[in-house]
């Protein structure tokens, strides 16, 4: 055998033996556990929700949200009756178990006062340049600022309507009079023959329903809590006229007894189960509910606007209220970047679309008005329309402490335990002290424009 | 191997395969051997691993009750529900009283608890409620069966927190809208009146599901292992997504399981079963992962080895093979040629190889033959002009007696007819004859060399008349020197052929033979014209040439028989005349 045989040999065997520890070398650095199956960390943002409308709604975003950014979203669902008191924990504490938070515009003031929630200015700046696609702020109805910085953009817009039975009531009630007395007929308990239950529901649960049901009774009569001068207007005669209609209410039992144990849900229910032929002031999110819902009296169910007082001239004042539900990032967010993500893409026209389309009202112009929901959400343009004569409660850093004051006051009236004078007067004395402590922020409203 | 056992001989080919391949042997089992241990270890390990997790989740989520439990202690005391005592007669002073309750439980005692929290009831000793939940708010909405039930097993352990599973659930609010969460486990607390141990309410904790899957939703039990928790009467807690848990023999292994302690089973073969008991709350947390799942990491383990072992048995057959075959082959064709080689075929070569203790074994072997394929040759010139030279003398023998017979009587007749030149001839020429006649014999004496050359020359003189002069001297010591026979006469007729026949006046020729140290020196001069030594030189070594024969026989006779240091040397230092020289060694006695 030759030198160059040998060599090519040698060779030979040599490359064989190389390739035989490279195989061996591969096939043993593979992974022995399949990785498919083994858990894997993925970015995650953390949305804290309440349950209801809302959150029902803003669940459909998270996919197509998942999908486009590879950001998956995780909701930490909060009943209602604790929520508030959570989210304020929470943002008090410093917690970072949520990066996003879905809050009332009347909370956004207590936080960002605070630095619990971060400005956003910096993210909506930054927005036109990431994806191409800036905010559109002007198309919002509303954005919440809090000393010229945006805190919060809305999800969610929400105001009052009248609800009631086109088939009992052909016209509904312009007045507030004209529908109590329109309630007196329906109620079984004064008209035996009456083919509903009760002629009137309202909500009027704490936390959240009870004062801002009815505000839109209070604003309507010329009443307020505080003005925009920060004057404590509650036991004013306007307010205290708005009382006496709701003890009205309750005294000729038109409403339910235990009316304070009324929420959204169970009025919802008692229009579809034709128990009741009027609710009012009632919430617009619960028409589509009501309409999508297998009730043989959905199609008669209607809405229209609140009532309102008919003044010297003859117009009718109607006041509604409104407020939106917004998403702020937590200040605590260890992924406040993937938060904004969020917040940019479900407050967003895409976002907003599928919001619309799962039942949410969402608070941009352009989709109310688009003509793909004209038919399939009627409910749209009275939300405009309602919207153009809605007004909000005040920003104050101590909101809470005020809901919990015009709650009592209220509930001394629903249970018939104080006059409407005296409740109010406790009530406005109880303000007047808070606000006196307190350093009020009355110019940061809620609804101004972008 | 075993040819060697058998004391068998073997072919180098088969000894280098049959050592590689047993060679291999030794890795192949070393590798089933470590994955055999490997798989041992590996189960127990994760057995170990798996009751680990299921303690130490067991752990965590004792931890996360014994919170919960820790939170409702300040209510143990009389003035955490003063407010009880004022009268709850009217709805105002009903809702109030909830206002306190719901501000106390979630403002102070649980608050930083709330997003596991579904609703909290307190029901008083004469039945009154105070809910969060705003749509229980009478002891008429109550599961009284339920209510019951717990009410019995809270005097088992009336001072403890008592945890009771979703099925006892003493209210059940209608979901007023979609949402994923779910109610869970309601802790249960007695709470009496400190001062004076009478039974006060009894305070119920009603918890969502994320109370729990927060705790545990982010334990893995392998790739595909599952578990769950149960309470005390073997009612479902917590489950994870498997349908591990619906097989019935997982079900009935999981329902007879030991209500206290931990272990670990194998069921049906096919699962690992780990399971660890709360002494907290008395709930059961077992975890199930597939056997399969465990071996397969190293049934991966076990298909690469074999296929890096079958890769490998292959590619060491094959570079055994190449080996073996490299380092035999030249071996065993050498062995092959060196046991068909003869002298027919001497003349094959082997190729020298690159393997060099190989390769020094061809080189010789070539050398080898090539010495005997050369001796050959030496030895079959030797014997053809030994064969020759017999044949010669035996023609010469032929018919000697007939030949002396004849010159006898030429001599008789010289001497009737008085010719003495012819009888002088005639008798030289006998003796010329006789010496060549028994030059057959392999040496002769000095003395008999020279008288021979002197009766050539004599004989020579008849032919050359006056034109001939000769002078033999030899040194007299040298007399009985050992000399081949004709060695001198060819010089000589060389030199009256070249020399004194070409001379019209003739000459002379001298021999004269002396000794130079153990060398004898014969040298042949003649008078005649001189040599071209270097033509002379060529045509002794040309064996070609039929020209001055007799000089290069002789000359050859020397070298062969002495060696190439001996022979014929030309002298060119005579100016006129030719001088040529005979070297042979000084001997008197046949060497042995």
């Amino acid at each position: 055998m030759n030198r160059f045989k040998l060599n090519t040999l040698m060779a030979a065997a040599f490359s064989l033996l190389v390739l035989w520890a490279v195989t061996g070398f591969v096939l043993l650095s593979r992974d022995m556990i399949d990785a498919s199956t083994a858990p894997k960390a993925e970015a995650v943002v953390k949305v804290l929700i309440r349950t209801g409308t809302e959150s029902a709604a803003l669940r459909q975003i998270a996919q197509p949200f998942e999908q486009e950014t590879g950001i998956k979203v995780q909701f930490i669902e909060v009943g209602r009756d604790s929520y508030f008191t959570a989210v304020g924990t929470q943002l008090f504490a410093g917690s970072n178990t949520f990066d996003v938070v879905l809050m009332p515009s009347t909370s956004i003031a207590q936080f960002a006062s605070s630095k619990a929630i971060l400005p956003l200015d910096r993210y909506i700046a930054m927005s036109g340049s990431a994806s191409g696609e800036p905010v559109d702020i002007d198309d919002f109805l509303s954005v919440y600022r809090y000393n010229g910085s945006i805190y919060a953009l809305p999800t969610d817009i929400s105001t009052h309507f009248l609800y009631y039975r086109s088939d009992l009531i052909p016209k509904p009630p312009e007045t507030w009079d004209e529908l109590y007395e329109i309630a007196k007929t329906f109620t079984a308990g004064i008209h035996r023959n009456s083919p509903t239950r009760w002629g009137l529901v309202m909500p009027a649960v704490v936390p959240e329903e009870r004062e801002k049901i009815f505000d839109s009774i209070l604003w309507s009569f010329g009443g307020n809590i505080i003005g925009d001068d920060g004057q404590v207007l509650f036991d004013s005669k306007e307010s205290i006229q708005s009382g006496e209609y709701l003890e009205k209410l309750m005294r000729e039992s038109v409403v339910p007894g235990d009316l304070m144990s009324w929420d959204f849900a169970r009025t919802r229910d008692a229009l579809i189960n034709g128990d009741v032929a009027m609710a009012a002031p009632y919430w617009n999110s619960a028409y589509p509910m009501i309409a999508q819902s297998s009730s043989p009296h959905k199609d008669h169910i209607r809405i229209a606007l609140i009532p309102g007082v008919r003044d010297e001239t003859g117009q009718v004042r109607r006041i509604p209220f409104q407020h939106g539900w917004t998403l702020s990032i937590n200040a605590s967010s260890t992924n406040q970047l993937g938060a904004w993500k969020f917040v940019e893409f479900a407050t967003g026209k895409q976002g907003g679309m599928i919001y619309a389309r799962n039942g949410g009202i969402p608070a941009r112009r352009s989709i109310l008005s688009a003509p793909e929901f004209r038919e399939s959400r009627p409910d749209f343009a009275l939300i405009l329309k309602s919207l153009t004569i809605a007004r909000s409660e005040p920003s104050l850093i101590y909101y809470p402490a005020m809901a919990e004051v015009q709650e009592n006051a209220l509930a001394k009236i629903l249970t018939l335990f104080a006059s409407p004078s005296d409740a109010f007067q406790d009530a406005a004395a109880e303000l007047r002290n808070l606000s006196a402590h307190i350093s009020v922020k009355v110019p940061e409203r809620m609804g101004n424009n972008p | 191997m075993l040819c060697l056992m058998f004391n068998r001989m073997i072919s180098i080919r088969s000894l280098l395969l049959s050592v590689f391949l047993l060679l291999m042997i030794f890795p192949l089992t070393v590798a089933v051997i470590t994955y055999k241990k490997e798989n041992e270890i590996s189960q127990k390990q994760v057995s170990q691993y798996l009751l680990q997790t299921v303690e130490q989740t067991q752990r965590a989520l004792d931890a996360n009750l014994a919170e919960i439990d820790r939170l409702t202690w300040p209510l143990l005391y009389q003035q955490s529900l003063d407010f009880l005592d004022s009268p709850l007669e009217s709805a105002y002073q009903l809702f109030q009283a909830n206002q306190k309750f719901r501000d106390m439980m979630y403002m102070y005692l649980f608050r930083g608890r709330l997003d596991h929290i579904r609703d909290i009831y307190l029901i008083t000793a004469n039945q009154q409620v105070l809910s969060t939940n705003k749509l229980f708010y009478s002891f008429d909405q109550i599961e009284s069966g339920h209510f019951r039930y717990i009410v019995d097993q809270l005097e088992n352990q009336p001072l403890k927190m008592n945890w009771f599973s979703d099925k006892w659930a003493i209210f059940r609010s209608q979901e007023g809208f979609q949402t994923p969460i779910r109610e869970s486990v309601t802790a249960v607390r007695k709470l009496n009146d400190s001062n004076t141990s009478q039974l006060r309410a009894y305070l119920f904790v009603q918890l969502n599901d994320r109370f729990i899957s927060e705790i545990v939703g982010n334990v893995h039990i392998g790739s595909t292992g599952s578990f769950m928790i149960s309470d005390a009467g073997g009612d479902v807690i917590y489950q994870q997504d498997s349908a591990l848990f619906e097989n019935p023999a997982m079900k009935e292994t999981i329902r007879k399981l030991h209500k206290q302690g931990q272990g670990i089973q194998v069921v049906d073969s096919k699962w690992l079963l780990a399971y660890n008991t709360s002494s907290t709350s008395g709930w059961q947390m077992s975890a199930v992962v597939p056997l399969r799942e465990l071996v397969v990491p190293n049934q991966r383990i076990l298909q690469y080895l074999i296929i890096i072992a079958g890769l490998g048995t292959l590619i060491f057959v094959i570079v055994s093979v190449l080996l073996a075959m490299a380092i035999s082959r030249p071996v065993i064709h050498l062995a092959r040629l060196m046991s068909t080689t003869s002298i027919d075929n001497l003349h094959m070569r082997e190729n020298v190889g690159s393997i060099r203790e190989i390769s020094i074994l061809q080189r010789n072997f070539n050398r080898l033959r090539e010495r005997i394929q050369q001796l050959l040759r030496d030895n079959e010139v030797q014997q053809k002009e030994k064969r020759d030279a017999l044949l010669q003398a035996m023609q010469m023998q032929i018919q000697p007696h007939f030949l002396y017979n004849t010159l006898d009587t030429i001599y008789w007749m010289s001497k009737e007819y008085e010719a003495d030149s012819i009888s002088k001839l005639v008798t030289a020429l006998g003796r010329f004859f006789r010496f060549t006649l028994h030059s057959g014999q392999e040496w002769t004496s000095m003395k008999k060399e020279l008288d021979h050359v002197e009766n050539y020359l004599q004989i020579q003189s008849f032919r050359y008349k006056d034109k001939l002069e000769y002078d033999i001297q030899m040194d007299p010591s040298l007399k009985n020197a050992l000399v081949m026979p004709l060695i001198l006469q060819p010089l000589v007729e060389n030199a009256l052929e070249h020399g004194i026949a070409k001379m019209s006046k003739g000459g002379k020729v001298s021999v004269n033979v002396t000794k130079e140290g153990d060398r004898v020196v014969l040298s042949v001069f003649n008078t005649g014209n001189g040599i071209d030594i270097e033509k002379a030189k060529k045509l002794l070594q040309s064996p070609d040439s039929s020209e001055h024969l007799g000089m290069r026989n002789v000359d050859q006779r020397i070298k062969m028989a002495f060696g190439p240091e001996y022979g014929i040397r030309f002298s060119p230092s005579q100016r006129e005349g030719a001088l040529v020289l005979v070297y042979i060694p000084f001997r008197t006695e046949v060497a042995g």
